[in-house]
């Protein structure tokens, strides 16, 4: 009785933390434009954070979550987007290929056509322009799950195969796992699930699922004592993602995730992914990005965690 | 020179040996990879010899075991001079079997490290006699990855290190020698020829020459830019450029870059 009852609090508790990081979100759509870089090295737009914010927005159209600062996050992505020439990006760097793959999958949810000449980008992945660079595993990952949501035939396998050679596809120890290692966990699961919209155990063997089980509850346990929310709000969404069944007592190191994330989030509703930066955040110091990714990933995770009993 | 690069190469490793830290090391990397590359050059020999002895002492010493388990970023510089190491005639298997065993038992994560450079490591592992499989990574099309690159719209510093790691991968096995890159070797050469990269002339040369291929009229132009630039050259030559320092890995060994394209002058020149 008790017990259940703390969980219906911890479920009011998430939704009003996801209704929070929304809200800030919104607040600071503005931020999210696409900004000319002036710095003559790298790529000369930062498009990452628009970017994340369309994958959060596609997560949460696919999963039936609907706000109205959700709605207004979107009107503005579709502007922005339509904005800019991606096919001068594309020319640019290889790299493109996955943001504007995931472009053209927010424009199709929403019955739109591509920002861009659909013919030029098929044209640079025929001729595997985008193969053109060396990636890390999981990025190999991201490249072949975002052409498979538009239709690009033959991607699936490419998810498992890449997948083997990840940190936990190579059974590397735990004790060793660098953070990079676990973004790399999480967004292997991100796109071996269809962000949690297909089951595992369709892409998987038993003996895999088991051991991503018990290694999830482990790293997010391991997450718990260390000071990075970012990654312990990914690691946590992916328990919802990969429909972890956990015991009583793995359920107490979700919530004890969960309520860390709670104690992370800002008077603002901006979460932010140190207790140093909650501190500049608490205080109005803390720049949008220093705090923008952590609040994309705990939009997503407090929404989802709101809808579904772990 | 040639006793110029002699010299610090021999100032380098006395430093690394007085106090190894990160900066002599990712210097004594930079000049492995040319060396690695430098077997069919007599001239290059001595040195080759002097740091492949140098770096079995070190393997011997554990020193490269504490370099894998404090950081994935050393994985690389640490198996390619294990592969140098390997070609000191007392060598023996066992010498590398701790580091091997810290690869194998997945203490070390080199999981998240590019694919190419998780190739070239389970390359260089092998060589040294430890069993290392690649598994999917294996069949990749490396001519592929490396000749897109000709589309993009600018070149950096890490273009001349990918050109650095296929090449090795096709000296040191004939699965990859099959499928070698030619478009932008030559187009990189000729691009750093018309710009005066004096730096990038050199290595790429040395790549075109050992490895993916020249045609005679690049060659007579690489040489005649090489030789313009040791005329003039009274110390190391330049380290490259800044618009191509995009990355940590050309920052942190931006000494062992003028060496290590020093020491391919002076190695095609002789």
């Amino acid at each position: 009785m008790i017990a259940s009852l703390k969980r219906l609090v911890l479920r009011r508790q998430t939704d009003q933390a996801a209704k929070a990081a929304l809200a800030w979100l919104h607040a600071h759509t503005d931020s999210f434009r696409i900004a000319e870089t002036r710095d003559e090295q790298g790529t000369p737009w930062t498009i990452k954070p628009l970017g994340e914010l369309l994958f959060m927005l596609i997560i949460l159209k696919r999963h039936g979550v609907r706000r109205r600062e959700i709605e207004g996050m979107s009107a503005f992505a579709l502007r922005e987007a339509d904005t800019f020439d991606w096919h001068e990006l594309a020319a640019y760097d290889p790299s493109a290929a996955t943001p504007m793959a995931f472009i053209a999958e927010f424009f199709a949810l929403h019955d739109r056509p591509a920002p861009f000449e659909t013919t030029y980008f098929d044209f640079l992945r025929r001729i595997d322009f985008f193969e053109g660079m060396d990636r890390f595993p999981y990025r190999e990952m991201d490249l072949a799950y975002s052409f498979s949501r538009i239709g690009v035939p033959n991607e699936q396998p490419r998810i498992n195969l890449w997948f083997a050679s990840t940190a936990f596809g190579r059974g590397q120890n735990l004790a060793r796992y660098t953070i990079d290692d676990l973004y790399s966990l999480t967004h292997a699961v991100m796109y071996l699930t269809d962000v949690g919209l297909v089951p595992p155990h369709g892409h998987l063997d038993p003996s895999v699922l088991e051991r991503l089980h018990r290694e999830l509850v482990t790293l997010t346990a391991m997450m718990l004592r260390a000071d990075n929310t970012d990654v312990l709000g990914e690691l946590l969404l992916c328990w919802i993602l990969a429909g972890i069944a956990p015991t009583p007592f793995e359920r107490s190191i979700f919530a004890a995730g969960l309520r860390r994330m709670f104690g992370s989030t800002a008077t603002d509703g901006a979460v932010a992914p140190t207790s140093r930066i909650k501190l500049r955040a608490d205080a109005g110091e803390a720049t949008f990005a220093e705090l923008y990714h952590t609040t994309l990933v705990s939009a997503i995770l407090f929404s989802l965690a709101a809808r579904r009993a772990l | 020179m040639s006793e110029l690069c002699m010299r610090e190469v021999e100032r380098l490793i006395t430093e690394f040996d007085r106090s190894p830290r990160p900066k002599e090391f990712y210097d004594l990397g930079a000049i492995a990879e040319v060396l690695a590359l430098c077997a069919s050059l007599a001239s290059a020999q001595p040195l080759r010899a002097r740091v492949s002895v140098a770096a079995l002492a070190w393997l011997r010493a554990g020193l490269f075991e504490d370099a894998l388990f404090a950081k994935v970023e050393h994985l690389y510089h640490t198996t390619l001079l294990c592969y140098l190491a390997s070609g000191v005639p007392a060598y023996r298997t066992a010498d590398a079997a701790h580091a091997g065993q810290l690869l194998t038992s997945g203490l070390v994560g080199r999981s998240e490290l590019p694919v190419l450079t998780m190739q070239i490591v389970a390359t260089y592992v092998g060589a040294c006699g430890i069993d290392f499989d690649l598994d999917a990574l294996g069949s990749r099309d490396l001519r592929l990855v490396v000749d897109k690159r000709v589309l993009r719209a600018r070149s950096d510093e890490y273009d001349i290190l990918t050109l650095m790691m296929v090449a090795q991968l096709a000296s040191l096995s004939d699965r990859f020698s099959h499928s070698l890159p030619q478009i932008f070797p030559q187009a990189l050469l000729v691009q750093a020829i018309r710009s005066g990269h004096l730096n990038w002339i050199p290595i790429l040369t040395l790549l075109c020459t050992t490895v993916y291929g020249i045609p005679p009229w690049l060659r007579r132009g690489a040489t005649d830019a090489m030789r313009r630039s040791l005329e003039q050259a009274t110390e190391l030559l330049p380290a490259p450029e800044p618009g191509s320092w995009e990355n940590d890995y050309v920052t942190r060994a931006e000494h062992g870059l003028r060496v290590r394209s020093s020491i391919a002058s002076f190695a095609l020149l002789a």
